[in-house]
This record gives C-alpha cells, structure tokens and sequence, in this order.
C-alpha cells in the first residue's frame, strides 16, 4: 500500500499530490445540498503574478539596501503589505458565500446538463468570481445580493446525479492571490443510463415471456386536429374544415402501436448490467418516438406497458436506479417523488 | 488559458499612470527618446478613443528598434543607472502599443513600480514621497480595474479600492518600516549620476553654500573612539580656496602654482605629500581625537577631516594647505581613518610663494571694502589678530543678516554686501572677511567644509548632511600659524551652536528687515508656508529619509535598552505582524449572526410576549404559539394573532422589496401589545 503510493508519487509527484489534495479536500466537504463556503474550505496560493510581484519585492529590497535608500525601502514594504492585504481581500471575496443546489434537469450519462445554483451572498457584493465544472465551463459572475446561477455539468454514471467537484475561485481584486474552493453539491434530480441504440427492439417474444401482438386500427382514437404539414397523410386532412375556412388541418390520431412490449432483462443482449441498461433505455426511448406500447419488467420493478411522457420518465428512473448499490435509494426516492409532486402543484 | 481582455478604464488608468511615473524621472530621459514616448502616448490615447489602429508588427519592432538606439546612443552600453530607467520607461511606453490582454497590462503596471522605484533614487524629498504615493495610487487603480467585473467597474470604484487599501496597509508598513533590520550595502552599484552635483564644489561662488542647505543627504558620517568634539568645535575641513579672480574662489591646484611661481615651486612634494609629515611643513603631536569617517560617494577627491590635517590617510595625501585629498573620486562609500596626531600650531612654515599666494587679490575691485580694511587696521594698532577680531565686532554691530536667501550683489560683490545689502549666507561672510584681510597684506583664505552634524550617542557617530556644509576663514598670524576665523557665529552664533536645522526651527533666521523685492517672497502666508513646509520637510527628512542603519539601532537601543536589540527587533516586528492579521482576520471571520429586520422585529415580539408569559417552544411556529396564546389569555391571543398575521404577510410577501408601511405598522403593533 505504502509502496504503492510512493511509487505513484515518484512518477508523478504533482499529480500524486493533486490527487491527495482533493481528496483530503472532500474530506473536509462532505457533498451536501447548501454548502456555506469558510475557512475550513477556502483555500488560498499566491497566482503566477503573485510569485512576480513577490520577487519584484526582493528587488526593490535589495536597491533599497545598496542604495540606503529608505523610499525604496518604504515602497519595497508597501508592495510587501499590499502582496499581505491582497491575500485577506481575496479571501474575503468567497468567505461566507453559502451555496444552493437547486435544481438541475434530468438527462442521460454524459450528457451536459443545465444546473441552477443559488448563490447567498452574505449581505456583501461579490465580484468576478469563477464558478462551475472545470471540465465544462467555469462562468465569471458578480453579485450583489442572493441570486440564481445557471450553470453547465457533465452527467456522470446513471442513478443520482452527483455532478464533480464544483469549482468556486476568485483573484480579485489584484490578482495576486488565488482563493479557491472544491464544492460538491447534491441535486436530486436522476441520471439515466447513455442509450445503447445498437441492437434492434426484441422481434419474437415467446408468449411466457408477455408478448402480446395487437392489431393496428391506426385510425381509431381521434384525439385532436393540427396544422397540415407535408409529411401528414392527405387521407388525414379534415377537409371540411379547408372548405369553410381554407386552413388545411390535419386529424390526429392516438396511434396504438402495432405491438405491445414487455422488456425483461433475460431479453436484453450482453452480460453487463450496465449496457443491459443501456439498450433497455434505447429500447424505451425507441418505443415511445414509435409509439408502441412498452413495459418494463424487472426482478424487483414491474411497470406495466403504457405510453407518453409520463411513463417514460417513470421507466428512466427505474433504469436509472436499478441496483444502484447506494446507500439510501429508498429515501431518495420518496424524496424525488415529493419532489415531483411539488412540481405538478 | 487565454488571457482576459483589457477593460476601458484598467487602460485609462495605465495611460494616466504612464504620465505620472515618468515624471520624476524625465531629467535623465534625453532628448531624442521623448518624442517617441510622447508619440506612443498619444497613439495609445487615439486607440483608446476610438479613432486609432493598432501598429502593425513591423512598426512595433521598429520602433523598439529605433528606441534602443536611441537609448544606447546616448548612453552607450555600459550599465549605468539611467541606462536601467530609459530601458523601464521606454519598454513602459511601447508595451502600451501592444497591451491587448491582461497580461500585457500587468506586466505595463509592474514596470510602473520599478519606474517609481527609480525615482526615489533621485529624491527622496517629501513632495517626492508624496507625488511618488500618487502614483502607487494610480497603479493600484489600474490594476484593480484589470481584475474588475468589466460591466461594474468604474472610476470612482477603482479609486475608493486604491484609497482604501492604501489605508489600511499604513500600519503594517509602519511595523515593517519601524522594525526591519537595516543592512549595510550588500555590494557596489552604480550611483546617479546626477548626484555628485550635490555637495561642495572647489570654486565657489557666493549662493553655492546656500543652495546645498537645501540638500538633506548624507555627506558622511563619523565614528568616534574616544572623546567627541561639541557642536562649535565640529569643523569639518574639506577643501581650502586661496585663488581668488574677484568673482570666485577656488583652490590651487600644483599645475597652476607652478606656473604662478615659477622659481619656488618645481616639484609635486612642495605641494603635497604621503609621507606622514614632509621636510620642514610642520610638526605634529597627538590629537584628542580618534576617528573614523564613512564617505558617501560624493565623486570628488577630497576627504573632509576634523581640523587640520596633520598627515594623510590610507590611498590619499596630505596638502600644504592641511587638507587630505584621495587618490581617486570617491565613486562609492569610502572609509578611512584620518591620522589621530594634530599640527603643532606654531611649527607651521610659510615660505614666501605660499605668503604670496595667499594675500593675492585682483587690482581695482571693491574700493571701499579696501578702505574699510585700512581703517580698521590702523584703529588696532596694525595687529592681525585684532583686525580679525575687530572685523567680527564690526559684522556684529552692524545691522548684517544671516539669510538662506541672500540677495544678487553686482560687480562689486564684497562692497555690495558690506555696504549696501548686508545680509547673505556663510560664504558671503567668509569671502568678504577673507578679502578684508588680504586688503591689508594679512594671509587669508577660505575653508570649506561642513560644520556640526547630528550626534548619535548610542553609536558614538555624528551623521553629516550637505545642508551642514558652512565656509569659514583662517588667517596667518607670525609665530601663531594658522588662525580660525568663523565671520558668521559674530552674526548668528545659532548658527554655530545649534546647527541650520535647529535655527530654522526657533525660527532664528530671516528677521529683521528685508529689502523690498525680497521681502514680497518672504511675507505673509508664503512665508508662513514656507517656513512650515521647511520644518515639514525636515522632520521628513529626519525620521523617514534618514532612518538608516544607525539611527535605527539607536532607535532599538531607546526601546530594548541596551542589550542585543537585534532579536526583539525581528520578535516585535513578528508580532506586530500576527497581530495585524488575527485583528483583520477576526473581522473578516467574525460573521456577526445578522438579522434582518423581521428577524429582529420577530425577536422584539418574543421579548414582549415572553414579558407576559408565554414562551415560545422549540419547534413552535408563529401562528400555532399565537393560537397557543390566545387559548390562555384570549385578549392579548388575538392581537397576537392579527401581529403574527402582519408579520407573516410582511416577512413572507413575494415581492423582494420591504413594504414600508406594513412594516412600520408591525412594529407600532408589537410595540403596542
């Protein structure tokens, strides 16, 4: 173990040491949903500009010493004081700055995703400071009182979207420190598995295993008009209607798909449960842009086959959390439910 | 990483700054390179409105090109200080012509501290320190325009930042200037040239003396062993003029006294000589002081001594005329030690030539100073030393006055003075003492030199400024030698007692009457100004300027007590340190729990229930503890309930912005319950 280490720190001893740094980092940072940003979190260095103006202080000594000369000595400690100052001001600048997650919009593994943060200020203005995901985009905001920050973040693995540590920097106001803080936030808002759209959709399905084929009426449930456009079937056009009024609409209609799908994991090419997933959630998506009626059925989740938004969200989220082996699923999931619920109100 | 751009107003402050920090430093930028600096200005200022492009990447290198040249031109290529400060100004210039992004105008702004590191070399005057803290100013304001949110910076901003700042960096500069050990010079650097202007010259001109008393640098400092000469007895003897056209003084030098005296003098040893005593000169006995003395580079040859100099030093020679001159200009600080032995006074030969020499004066100038002498001379009895003193009584009773800013006198310069304008500087004194003298055949000349200086107890060195440069005469009196004569302690004893600080102080000068012309500059409110900016600077000077190696330890030995002050030196400045940060560091931690108005207004409401009765529970919201209330005390429940109402509709609103009226309202309730 220890072995291990110091062979990793030999080889590359920066990156041992980032990697150390972040670590102990988030030690001290748990992930939470409000982080307030204090001494415990803020760390500070002097920037490049810092380490020159540092030795622009060295040289303005040493010809304060030739010279005897005590202006130069005067402006050799002003630099030195104002090098000092810079340092509290800039901490300043992020102390006591509190953190909110708010929300972000659920999307797939990978994805880049919309977050909102709140940001409280603290009853004092904040300016220039860097906030974001490194590997996305860090934003340069100033503020004045609380306010809402939409920011971007790399999904990562399916299941709750835990994005990265979150970087909050800041050099003003002379650029010559850099006061910095890792952030981990919790959104409760899902992660769904990165659709797998290379096997086709399961064609023969024994009757054990739900199948179910349905005669296509296709032209059954009339549930609305809309405007005519190109693609429509011209059997489909309300014709009436363009002779009252010379609008070309077009009938819509509920279309049951011609086949009703019942996915279980059994069917699902690949030994990996995570590209089982994968190809599960290609295979929902695919169902409902084809409008056929799908379902899901899981060892410990069934939901039955249905169609629209609503149901592919519910099956999204069971593929999300399936054997996620997180600590507490369940109370998260009566979270998000609550959650949702809020939402429709 | 690309680096930000420039905001408007980070480059408004740099051109600003650019203009202010060349300023001091203009004398030393020749001729030729201004144009192009003034070009690059005003391009930069055309960019910045709008109405100019970019130069393209050939004129840029061309005129850095043409710079260069410029600079080495004029300077060549030997390292020299103004050959560092055009490279700074001039780089400061052009990389204006260039300055895109944020990093160029670091780079502008800290090139902007070197160039004001510069220029305290060359003064270090309060109206220097002064404009030079402007400058800092501006560069702050640049800088934090650099790091400023482009949309909400603004001028003003910046400028309360850089104020505010600057404030608050007072008390550690002060623990930092205060307490930072002071080392003597690590090695030898070029020094301005300009500054071996200031300090004595060897021809002098009446004024010369004066101008230097507005130098507050150091001319040397001395070391004592033994015993330390008081205040009236610190005649610091540096250069002796014995040549006199009417106008001037200088002092001889061998070409020309073997010229002037053809047959007496044939060789270097009757002038001057390194052997500690040479045939026949004089003869010495032990001194009652021991000494040394560090020289401050002054560019010149000779070497101030106490008194007259007996023998000579390490690397210099002794003069006829009992001065100690070096071997070579003094470029950087000098040490040496005169000899401790003094010159027996009345074993002092005087050859013929020198007698000659020294009772030269030009035919036909001065008239009536001449007649005054005779008279004089012949009222004592025709005895030098009563002359002299009798001069001195004369200078005494008559209305003479001792002036830093002694009026033009006209061909006649000693007739002018003795008669008509009365009133000059130590050098007027002196030259027409001298001239007086030498009316009457009694050998005279002039000493320059400095006078008193500074003691140091502690350290046992008495610290000289030009500004204590004096003149004074001696006169040749058979079987005596030679005699000190101080023409100006007969006018202002001060003078000689005190030292020109401390006279300026008691306001001991320039009383009395004044001719007219002069008298307009020197009344009322400029007077009063220019007295008090004159006792400014001098405190300036003392404190500040001069708080160098000794002053400081003398300054530790005052707080620590005699001891090794060297470590509680370095502690109380560490201290000092860490309590300026726990003190600004607590309050930026210290993050009193704020309330706003409804959380205060909200506390005051608990107060007053709690008054009567009810507290509220943990975990009790307002309406369920209101109701709780008004369960056991129905009357006061109900205002309760409708203060809890209001409170809510206040606190809770949607709209962001206090509701003045609700409000007040609440509180006039609370108040009421």
């Amino acid at each position: 173990m220890i072995a291990k280490a110091i062979q990793q720190f030999l080889l590359s001893p920066f990156q041992w040491l980032t990697v150390r740094f972040r670590r102990w980092a988030d030690q001290r940072s748990p992930r939470s949903l409000r982080v307030q940003l204090n001494q415990r979190r803020i760390y500070i260095l002097p920037t490049g500009s810092g380490f020159f103006w540092l030795s622009m202080v060295l040289v303005i000594f040493l010809v304060a010493v030739n010279y005897s000369n005590s202006l130069a000595y005067g402006l050799c400690f002003f630099m030195l004081s104002l090098f000092l100052l810079s340092i509290l001001h800039t901490w300043r600048n992020l102390a006591g700055i509190t953190l909110v997650a708010r929300r972000a919009k659920a999307g797939f593994s990978g994805e880049i995703i919309d977050v909102v943060v709140e940001c409280l200020s603290d009853h004092r203005a904040r300016y220039s400071i860097g906030l974001g995901w490194p590997d996305t985009e860090v934003v340069m905001v100033s503020f004045q009182k609380d306010c809402e920050q939409t920011l971007v973040a790399r999904a990562g693995s399916r299941g709750w979207f835990k994005p990265g540590r979150m970087r909050i920097e800041s050099i003003y106001p002379l650029g010559l420190c850099r006061a910095w803080s890792w952030v981990r936030l919790d959104f409760h808002s899902l992660v769904y598995p990165v659709p797998d759209d290379r096997y086709p959709l399961p064609e023969n399905q024994s009757a054990d295993d739900g199948e179910r084929s349905v005669v296509n009426s296709g032209f059954d449930d009339f549930t609305g008009f809309k405007n005519y456009q190109e693609t429509d079937n011209l059997a489909h056009v309300y014709w009436k209607a363009y002779a009252k009024t010379g609008e070309l609409l077009t009938k819509q209609f509920e279309q049951p798909s011609g086949r009703e799908l019942y996915f279980s994991l059994d069917q699902v090419p690949g030994h990996h449960l995570e590209q089982q997933l994968s190809i599960l959630t290609a295979w929902c998506l695919r169902c409902e842009q084809q409008h056929f009626t799908y379902g899901l059925m899981l060892p410990d989740h069934k939901l039955v086959p249905s169609l629209g938004a609503d149901h592919l969200r519910r099956c999204l989220e069971v593929l999300a959390l399936y054997h996620l082996e997180d600590d507490d699923i369940s109370r998260r999931v009566n979270g998000i439910e609550k959650e949702q619920g809020k939402n429709n109100d | 990483m690309t680096s930000p751009a420039v905001s408007r107003y980070a480059t408004l402050w740099l051109l600003v700054a650019q203009m202010m920090v060349a300023l001091p430093v203009i004398e030393v930028l020749p001729v030729s390179v201004m144009p192009l600096l003034v070009l690059t200005l005003i391009w930069r200022a055309l960019i910045w409105f709008g109405r100019g492009v970019w130069p393209s990447d050939l004129l840029r290198r061309l005129l850095v090109t043409l710079a260069l040249v410029l600079i080495v031109s004029s300077f060549g290529l030997q390292f020299s200080l103004e050959l560092a400060i055009n490279f700074l100004v001039t780089g400061y210039a052009l990389k204006m012509l260039e300055m895109k992004t944020r990093r160029d105008a670091l780079v502008i702004a800290y090139i902007g501290f070197f160039v004001v590191g510069a220029g305290v070399l060359y003064s270090q005057s309060l109206l220097q320190g002064l404009y030079l803290l402007l400058c800092i100013a501006t560069l702050v304001a640049a800088i934090h325009a650099m790091y400023s949110p482009v949309d909400e910076s603004s001028i003003k901003g910046s400028l309360r930042f850089s104020g505010s700042i600057l404030l608050q960096t007072i008390p550690l500069i002060l623990a930092l200037f205060i307490f930072v050990p002071r080392l003597g010079p690590l090695w030898a650097v070029p020094w301005p040239e300009g500054d071996a202007k200031t300090g004595l010259s060897d021809k002098m001109q009446p004024g010369d003396v004066a101008r230097l008393s507005q130098s507050y640098e150091l001319a040397f400092r001395a070391q004592f062993k033994r015993a330390v000469p008081p205040p009236r007895e610190r005649y610091w003897r540096t250069l002796i003029l014995d040549q006199y056209d009417g106008n001037q003084w200088w002092q001889s030098d061998l070409l020309q006294l073997l010229s002037q005296f053809p047959g007496e003098i044939d060789h270097e040893s009757n002038w001057q000589s390194r052997s500690p005593v040479s045939d026949g000169w004089w003869q010495i006995e032990l001194g009652s002081y021991e000494y040394e003395v560090l020289l401050e580079p002054s560019g010149r040859q000779w070497l101030p001594v106490l008194g007259p100099a007996a023998s000579a030093a390490v690397e210099s020679t002794v003069l006829r005329t009992l001065r100690l001159e070096a071997d070579k200009p003094v470029y950087e600080r000098r040490l040496y030690k005169p000899a401790s032995e003094t010159v027996i006074n009345n074993s002092i030969s005087m050859p013929p030539w020198l007698s000659a020499l020294n009772t030269a004066l030009p035919a036909g100038v001065n008239l009536q100073a001449r007649s005054l002498a005779y008279k004089l001379f012949t009222e004592v009895g025709q005895d030098p030393l009563s002359l002299g003193r009798r001069i001195l009584e004369y200078f005494h009773q008559e209305p003479f006055y001792y002036t830093l800013s002694p009026p033009l006198m006209g061909e006649s310069e000693v007739d002018d003075f003795l008669f008509t304008y009365r009133r000059g500087f130590c050098e007027h004194y002196a030259s027409s003492f001298v001239f007086l003298m030498r009316s009457v055949g009694v050998p005279a000349r002039i000493v320059t030199g400095y006078l008193g200086g500074e003691y140091l107890p502690e350290e046992k060195v008495v610290r000289v400024l030009q500004r204590d440069a004096h003149a004074w005469a001696e006169i040749w009196v058979e079987g005596q030698g030679w005699i000190r004569f101080d023409p100006t302690a007969a006018v202002a004893p001060e003078r000689i007692d005190l030292g020109l600080d401390e006279m300026i102080e008691q306001g001991g000068l320039l009383q009395g009457q004044i001719p007219l012309a002069y008298r307009f500059s020197q009344s009322g409110f400029l007077k009063f100004f220019r007295q008090g900016w004159e006792r400014l600077e001098y405190r300036w000077q003392k404190s500040v300027v001069q708080y160098q190696q000794e002053k400081q330890q003398s300054f530790m030995k005052q707080l620590f007590g005699t001891s090794s002050y060297y470590w509680q030196q370095v502690g109380v400045l560490g201290a000092l340190l860490a309590l300026f940060s726990a003190l600004f560091g607590l309050f930026t931690l210290y993050q009193k729990p704020r309330k706003n108005l409804h959380q205060k207004a909200w506390c005051q409401l608990e107060r007053k229930l709690a008054s009567k009765g009810f507290e509220r529970q943990a975990g009790e919201g307002p309406k369920d503890f209101a109701r709780r209330v008004q369960v056991e005390d129905p009357i006061l429940g109900a205002k309760a309930i409708s203060v809890v109402d209001l409170y809510i509709q206040s606190a809770y609103s949607d709209n962001q912005s206090l509701d003045a009226t609700i409000f007040d309202n609440l509180i006039k309730m609370i108040k009421q319950l």
